[in-house]
């Protein structure tokens, strides 16, 4: 079974999409900020990060640089999910400004909230079935 | 004068009489006669030669002028210095006339002179008198020769012998157009030029001549007398009085601000086009009419008096000849002489109409922006909001299916948080939409941060956290919506409380302060918890949401908070940094603040 890291300080989305995953045969994982996120990633070696990026103390986005210079988590992919939206512009292009770094690839995923579900469980089974043919 | 006898002079009586002497020489140059008069003054001829009486020398004299008439037969006149037997010497003007025998030959020379040291000494003083007068003296004739000069043209032309007065003054080869010394000529009278030449290194010279007759023969006009006074020095200065004169002239017509000056008494002396413009009052009713002090406020003109530098930029009303208050800039300084005596003032003053109304159109502007970014604030409440409760719905449904009564529970739960979420958002939104119409009236901004204070005493006691205040109660009443500021702060210390409880930091602490700088009345909320990391920091100001988890925060607080500072033509800015803490700054400054709708009786 497949498992994904859910990062969200919000515990009603976190909630939300622990449901949806485990409805969709998917294991879960769960993380309330950034630090927190990056030792349960070392742990139990997701398969996919769910990311917040609007979160206390760390944001979401210097998390993701994280991710993508560490050595052993670079490869997992990540999906940022943020209320901050088409609204304000947030494209990947967008979020790499935001990491500061044009090097860093963009995210896998955009989700907005609200959450649409049937796009959000193409999109696992997309990454993460091209993954397994890898 | 074909005398024939050649015996003694014949005694003229008159000669005796004038004051002539005569005496005749012959060839060997001895006296042969001479009148009484000659005795008298020269003493005894007889038996002598010519220099031997005059005690001249023992021999002829050198360039004889009786052996050249002897020689040359011709009658000549000139003006010799004698001795007489007293020893005295003295001018004399002789005349030599040859006396020729029947053959033509010059047999003796008659001389006969006149005594003209006085006339000399006359001139001798005239000539010390008009080489010391400070002007420029010369006789010209009527060829415009100049026929004497004195030490000072003499000294600044150089040469003027033989010259013409045009040569030797100007360096011309003609006659000036605007000669004086011709109306002279012309008509006998004075006639007085200003006249430009050059000295005899080159230099420009201004003079000031007055010509007048000097000698006449009949009613024609001989030769004239130039006096010219230097004004070379005069006539510069005055021209540089008159450039610097004829530019403040420009400055005071030109400037765009109002610029009044007035005497040691007040009484204004310089009042300029812009300064009517501004103030309407028309110039034939200020200057010399008015004094500065009806025009400009008592309390700038003490100012003015208290410093000794010039007072810059201060803000004040000015009112105009129909009455009505003209917002001005001032600047001013009080004039003083070197040794300190206040000689008068001088006002500089700037419209500020223009200004106000560009800064009333900014802050509309301003207001505009907030009303957009209110509406973008809101849709992303709204979506929060949509998000939990198609959430709740979803873990309700999915709890069913699952025949899970917790997760059913837990959906259930969120979706009754949601509710109240849009309740508290509901009422915030109301209060951020009641502050739309500010109630302003003169306030204390020491009493409204003080009942912010008290409302949080207590729960920054429980929760742990330090709650300081530094209350400057000094800071002077101004107009403000004192609701509308309590709400303001109120937010800023409840996100400060939520920032010190979501950080680790072991000695949580809130300082409130309240101080003016310049003008600008300042609350500052400073705290030393969490802070924020470089993405919430660039989108609080531009988005408001909230990073408070479930429940807590609408992410209109800040929205608020921001909008009620706009209103009040004031400004939020804050610092932070990840882990050390934020500093958030509502600046309100005065001249901005808008005006009070509910007078304040008490105040």
């Amino acid at each position: 079974m497949k498992k994904i890291l859910i990062i969200d300080d919000e515990p009603d989305v976190v909630l939300y999409l622990k449901t949806i995953l485990e409805d969709h045969n998917y294991e879960t994982c769960v993380a309330h900020d950034a630090d927190t996120g990056m030792n349960m990633a070392l742990a139990c070696s997701p398969d996919l990060i769910f990311l917040d990026i609007v979160m206390p103390k760390k944001s979401g986005a210097s998390f993701y640089k994280e991710v993508k210079e560490h050595a052993v988590l670079k490869d997992i992919p990540v999906a940022v999910i943020s209320g901050v939206g088409n609204a304000y512009g947030l494209k990947r292009s967008a979020f790499t400004d935001m990491v500061k770094d044009a090097h860093v690839e963009a995210p896998q995923g955009f989700f907005e909230k609200p959450l649409d579900v049937a796009a959000l469980t193409a999109f696992l089974d997309e990454v993460l079935n091209k993954k397994r043919e890898v | 004068m074909k005398e024939k006898s050649k015996q003694k002079a014949r005694p003229y009586s008159a000669h005796d009489e004038v004051n002539v002497r005569t005496l005749t020489i012959n060839r060997d140059f001895e006296v042969v006669s001479a009148n009484g008069k000659f005795q008298k003054t020269f003493g005894t001829w007889k038996d002598r030669k010519c220099f031997e009486v005059f005690g001249q020398s023992e021999a002829v004299c050198n360039r004889c002028k009786v052996a050249a008439t002897f020689a040359d037969g011709k009658t000549r006149s000139f003006v010799m210095q004698l001795r007489d037997k007293k020893g005295t010497d003295g001018y004399y003007r002789i005349f030599l006339t040859p006396h020729r025998d029947d053959e033509g030959v010059v047999t003796h020379v008659v001389g006969m002179s006149i005594d003209i040291s006085e006339w000399e000494r006359d001139i001798e003083q005239s000539r010390t008198l008009l080489d010391n007068v400070p002007c420029f003296i010369t006789v010209i004739d009527k060829n415009f020769k100049i026929l004497t000069a004195n030490k000072l043209v003499r000294e600044t032309f150089g040469r003027y012998r033989d010259l013409h007065c045009f040569e030797s003054y100007k360096g011309r080869k003609t006659v000036c157009t605007n000669c004086p010394a011709r109306l002279v000529f012309d008509d006998g009278q004075t006639h007085n030029s200003l006249q430009e030449g050059y000295d005899k290194e080159g230099n420009r010279v201004i003079y000031m001549v007055t010509v007048s007759p000097y000698t006449m023969k009949g009613d024609k006009v001989e030769s004239v007398v130039e006096m010219a006074l230097d004004v070379t020095k005069t006539f510069f200065l005055e021209k540089e009085l008159r450039a610097v004169r004829d530019f403040q002239e420009t400055v005071l017509h030109n400037a765009t601000d109002g610029i009044i000056a007035s005497d040691a008494d007040d009484v204004i002396t310089i009042y300029n086009p812009a300064a009517k413009e501004i103030l309407q009052y028309p110039f034939e009713s200020v200057i010399g009419k008015k004094k500065g002090e009806d025009l400009y406020p008592a309390e700038f003109i003490e100012s003015l008096k208290k410093v000794s530098r010039p007072v810059i930029h201060r803000e004040g009303k000015m009112q105009n000849y129909k009455g009505k208050e003209i917002p001005v800039l001032f600047s001013g300084t009080q004039l003083k002489k070197r040794n300190g005596t206040v000689v008068g003032k001088v006002i500089f003053f700037h419209d500020l109409r223009d200004i106000k109304r560009l800064e009333q159109e900014v802050l509309d502007a301003e207001r505009l922006a907030a009303v957009g970014q209110t509406v973008a604030g809101l849709s992303h409440g709204i979506k929060n909001i949509l998000m939990g409760l198609e959430g709740g719905v979803y873990v309700v449904n999915s709890g069913i299916k699952r025949n899970d009564n917790d997760l059913i529970h837990q959906g259930w739960n969120m979706i009754q948080n949601n509710i109240g979420k849009i309740s508290a958002f509901t009422k915030e939104f109301l209060s951020f939409a009641r502050g739309s119409t500010p109630q302003v009236k003169q306030t204390e901004p020491a009493a409204v941060a003080n009942d912010v204070a008290a409302l949080y005493r207590d729960v920054t006691r429980q929760s742990g956290i330090a709650f300081n205040t530094q209350f400057n109660e000094g800071v002077a009443a101004a107009p403000m919506d004192p609701e509308g500021m309590h709400t303001c702060l109120a937010n800023l210390i409840s996100n400060a409380i939520d920032a010190c409880l979501m950080s680790d930091t072991g000695h949580p602490e809130i300082i409130f302060s309240l101080f003016e700088k310049k003008g600008i009345i300042c609350y500052e909320i400073r705290d030393n918890g969490c802070g924020m990391d470089y993405d919430i920091k660039k989108k609080i100001f531009t988005n408001f949401f909230s990073t408070k988890g479930s429940g807590q925060g609408t992410g209109l607080g800040l929205l608020t908070t921001r909008k009620i500072v706009q209103e009040h033509g004031g400004t939020i800015s804050f610092t932070s940094s990840p882990g050390e803490g934020s500093v958030f700054t509502i600046e309100l400054s005065r001249h901005r603040l808008p005006v009070p709708q509910v007078e304040d009786k008490q105040s």
